[in-house]
């Protein structure tokens, strides 16, 4: 048989010690080898971003986790978007780490009366391609934005009938229906950068393919999905010490963490609330816990037929039964402020939440409410959301409600949630952004601005929240603890905690500079000044 | 009509219909999940008019038939459309990312050969039960190891001890063939456990049932070496089912390995598709699955023309 050419009795012989002695060497020079190698844990220490010695020029390596999938600022008004304008634009306004607003295309504004702003460029600010940038390019921009059949992002923060005209070559004036407490920090926003008109209208340049700005950087080369490539504007009135910006588009948590320890990028950044945790051991690594204005909220669909939420004693009940606390530690790894409508982040002006977590007044108006065996379903579209819906499972049965969990693609919840009429949920977990103005994100719950069909209509809450954002100056604290209050009592967008990002960058090849507060979602906000260590 | 030509007519008919249903079916599939492109693209608070808008500007609310014949027909001609997310030609984007896919695959296949083919050889042939015990549990892990554990597992190593391999670090392969393996192999690494399972198990089985064939007894008979059996009679008469679950493994891989591309941040079209999906860009993934479709469909010819040169008795068979 052919087998028996093969096999030799069950007995010692050469080919068997010699066999086994390959296994065994096999095994032992595996171990040796990945012991030969090291672990890149010993590679060396952390240091201060300050120590390296920085050089000018060289490319800097972003891992940024997402795809930049609208190129046009009018109607791109998504995270992942917003980070690239940022780089390649400038607004009329900047922020700095407080959410201060500061100078950005404008050297200067005045107010002449509530409802008229006067504002002056800078002079001597061109566009990538050259061109100096006019009070006409400033003009045209906001006629875009105001355009109802643009639709833009900006125009959700600014009151229909607003006007905007040149006063000469470098001054700007807008003209608002009303006074508003957003005004300013709507124009610091990601979506109100200055575009290019005179390229746009003379058809030069499409905006959603093309980008062209007087930011820092400007486009070289785009992959889509994979990387992008922008170098210096050689016009930038805030010129970047480094040439280059690669930015690598890498979804992977994982794969970001191992990219940021073999060094095959400088930094990075990350939405899951353990990355501090998982980074703690990458070595020449510094972590960096951003407070951002965004945060994370518990839906309720109060206008579904037969919905118990249409009940306000039952929405009141679920807000009392919420331990905010308990979602921040659990949950959010520890990262976060628990939140009412006006975002913690914006500190003593943002009011505490009124419903705060009380489960003996939940019980209670449950009982009142006839609804002691209540059940629903809350529905999210990602891991940090189904974690935050684990807590609020736990916190919801110690008060007697029975909630279910589904996990959704994103479009499918989109779709479920803010797209379909009537919205197809009983509850979901979801995140806003509250930008750089504390009034900003009172519009979510403005049901003349947002079109979300599960939104409870409230004359008074309507007229509480126009007021907080109308406030003039110095009686601003006032509208909006009054309007907070109200939106707390009518209990249908539960605001919960802040949702805050993770930036690590390797101290060994850059030094950057990290703002402790953000609400633009712009991590590389200083990314002029951002510069790589010089050769060893 | 020549008996090849009847032969190559008939086998490209069966081609364009399947890849005609092929279509159908994945256009059918994408618009009916929920949630339309302007829905994932757009801000959840953006307007009614935002998304109408959008949805104008690609021509999404014209009727379904309509848009599939459009896009249909301009395929014919081998326009894929432009993807809604970047604007590119289809087409372009995924032959930008082929190479990557398409190394993977064959560096994948290779390894699913190079492992899958001598341990199932040793698994058919050899008596020793320690060694056919040994050739089974390997082969049942390999067959129920998940490619994101090994991918994970992978990653985990690279990032921990200086190995030299990366993770998302691509080069191609003809200006920096070194950098270009440091990346390519834990990939394919990743995506041949479950090949050299496949191969693994076929081998054996065939190998095993080949073995104890009269002709291979008369071999051993007229005094043949074992190196001389195993080459002459065993590894021919065996490679016709190796052949055919390496063509199907082949050309799942070619569909883009979406777990190793994403786990180890390589652009291939596998991430592209992936990532097209949940964006619902309807161009992008309908172009892929039919260029992946056409790429298993031309694998299956050759495969068959393949047959007929390692088993003469096939040949003949569809000569007459």
């Amino acid at each position: 048989m052919l087998q028996d050419l093969f096999d030799t009795p069950a007995r010692v012989s050469r080919r068997s010690v010699l066999r086994g002695m390959l296994v065994g060497s096999a095994a032992i020079g595996g171990s040796s080898v990945l012991a030969a190698c090291g672990k890149r844990d010993e590679a060396g220490t952390a240091t201060g971003a300050s120590t390296i010695a920085t050089r000018r020029g060289g490319t800097i390596v972003w891992g940024k986790p997402a795809e930049a999938t609208l190129l046009d600022p009018t109607t791109g008004g998504v995270g992942s978007s917003m980070e690239l304008f940022q780089i390649v634009y400038d607004p009329l306004i900047a922020v700095d780490g407080e959410l201060r607003l500061i100078p950005g295309l404008a050297e200067r504004w005045e107010q002449p009366s509530d409802t008229e702003y006067l504002f002056t460029l800078r002079d001597g600010v061109r566009f990538s391609n050259g061109r100096a940038l006019t009070s006409d390019d400033v003009v045209a921009t906001f006629e875009r934005y105001f355009d109802p059949r643009m639709a833009s992002s900006l125009a959700s923060f600014i009151a229909p009938g607003t006007r905007v005209a040149r006063v000469d070559a470098r001054t700007v004036r807008f003209t608002l229906p009303a006074p508003s407490s957003t005004f300013l920090s709507a124009l610091a926003s990601a979506f109100a950068v200055i575009l290019p008109m005179a390229e746009v209208r003379a058809g030069r340049i499409d905006l959603s393919k093309q980008m062209l700005g007087t930011g820092p950087f400007m486009v070289e080369s785009h992959k889509a999905g994979s990387s992008w490539m922008l170098v210096r504007n050689p016009h930038a009135w805030q010129p970047p010490i480094a040439d280059r910006l690669s930015i690598k588009i890498m979804p992977d948590d994982n794969a970001r963490i191992a990219a940021l320890r073999d060094g095959s990028i400088d930094l990075t950044y990350f939405d899951v609330p353990d990355a501090e945790r998982l980074l703690a051991d990458v070595p020449n690594t510094e972590v960096k816990v951003q407070d951002r204005t965004d945060f994370y909220a518990l839906v309720l669909n109060a206008t579904g037929k037969g919905s118990p939420f249409t009940d306000q004693r039952v929405r009141q009940a679920i807000s009392y039964a919420i331990d905010r606390d308990q979602i921040r530690e659990i949950a959010l790894a520890g990262t976060g402020q628990p939140t009412g409508a006006i975002s913690a982040a914006f500190g003593d002006i943002a009011p505490r939440p009124t419903l705060a977590h009380d489960p003996e007044k939940a019980r209670a108006l449950l009982r009142q409410a006839g609804r002691t065996n209540l059940s629903f379903e809350i529905v999210y579209p990602g891991e940090a959301f189904g974690r935050i819906a684990q807590v609020l499972q736990q916190n919801l049965e110690a008060v007697g409600v029975k909630v279910t969990l589904g996990s959704l693609e994103e479009g499918v919840w989109v779709d479920r949630v803010y797209t379909q009429r009537p919205p197809k949920f009983d509850a979901t977990v979801s995140w806003y952004a509250a930008y750089v103005g504390p009034a900003q994100a009172l519009n979510l719950w403005n049901v003349d601005i947002s079109p979300f069909a599960f939104q409870v209509r409230d004359p008074r809450t309507q007229e509480l929240i126009v007021r907080a954002q109308q406030a003039p100056e110095g009686q601003e604290a006032e509208a909006l603890k009054e309007a907070s209050a109200a939106i707390d009592v009518q209990a249908s967008t539960i605001p919960l905690v802040t949702k805050n990002a993770t930036i690590a960058w390797r101290t060994d090849l850059i030094r950057v500079e990290i703002d402790d507060k953000d609400g633009n979602i712009h991590p590389l906000r200083h990314s002029p000044e951002y510069a790589l260590a010089k050769a060893a | 009509m020549g008996q090849f030509a009847r032969f190559a007519a008939g086998r490209l008919l069966i081609a364009f219909v399947t890849l005609a249903v092929i279509s159908i079916a994945v256009f059918a599939a994408m618009r009916s999940v929920p949630g339309s492109y302007a829905d994932v693209m757009l801000p959840t608070n953006a307007r009614a008019e935002a998304r109408a808008a959008l949805i104008d500007k690609y021509g999404l609310d014209d009727p379904l038939p309509a848009q599939y014949l459009k896009w249909a027909g301009n395929a014919l001609t081998g326009d894929l459309g432009d993807s809604l997310t970047s604007g590119d030609s289809v087409l372009s984007e995924l032959g930008s990312r082929a190479a990557v896919t398409v190394e993977l695959a064959l560096l994948g296949g290779l390894l699913a050969l190079l492992v899958g083919v001598p341990l199932g050889l040793v698994g058919g042939i050899s008596r020793s039960r320690r060694a056919t015990g040994l050739v089974r549990v390997g082969n049942s892990v390999l067959l129920s190891l998940p490619d994101i554990l090994v991918g994970a597992l992978l990653v985990w190593l690279i990032s921990t001890y200086e190995v030299p391999f990366t993770v998302g670090g691509w080069e191609p392969l003809f200006s920096d063939p070194y950098a270009n393996l440091q990346a390519a192999l834990p990939a394919a690494l990743t995506i041949s456990v479950l090949g050299m399972g496949f191969v693994m198990t076929t081998t054996r089985g065939t190998v095993a049932q080949i073995a104890s064939e009269p002709y291979v007894q008369a071999a051993v008979a007229r005094g043949e070496t074992r190196g001389q059996i195993v080459r002459r009679h065993v590894l021919r008469n065996s490679s016709v089912p190796v052949l055919t679950v390496f063509a199907v493994y082949l050309g799942y891989l070619l569909g883009g390995a979406v777990i190793a591309e994403v786990l180890f941040s390589l652009d291939g079209i596998g991430r592209y598709v992936i990532d097209a999906t949940g964006h619902r860009d309807y161009p992008v993934v309908q172009g892929a699955v039919l260029v992946a479709a056409a790429a298993f469909v031309l694998i299956s010819m050759l495969v068959d023309l393949l047959y007929g040169v390692l088993d003469p008795r096939i040949g003949a068979r569809s000569a007459r």
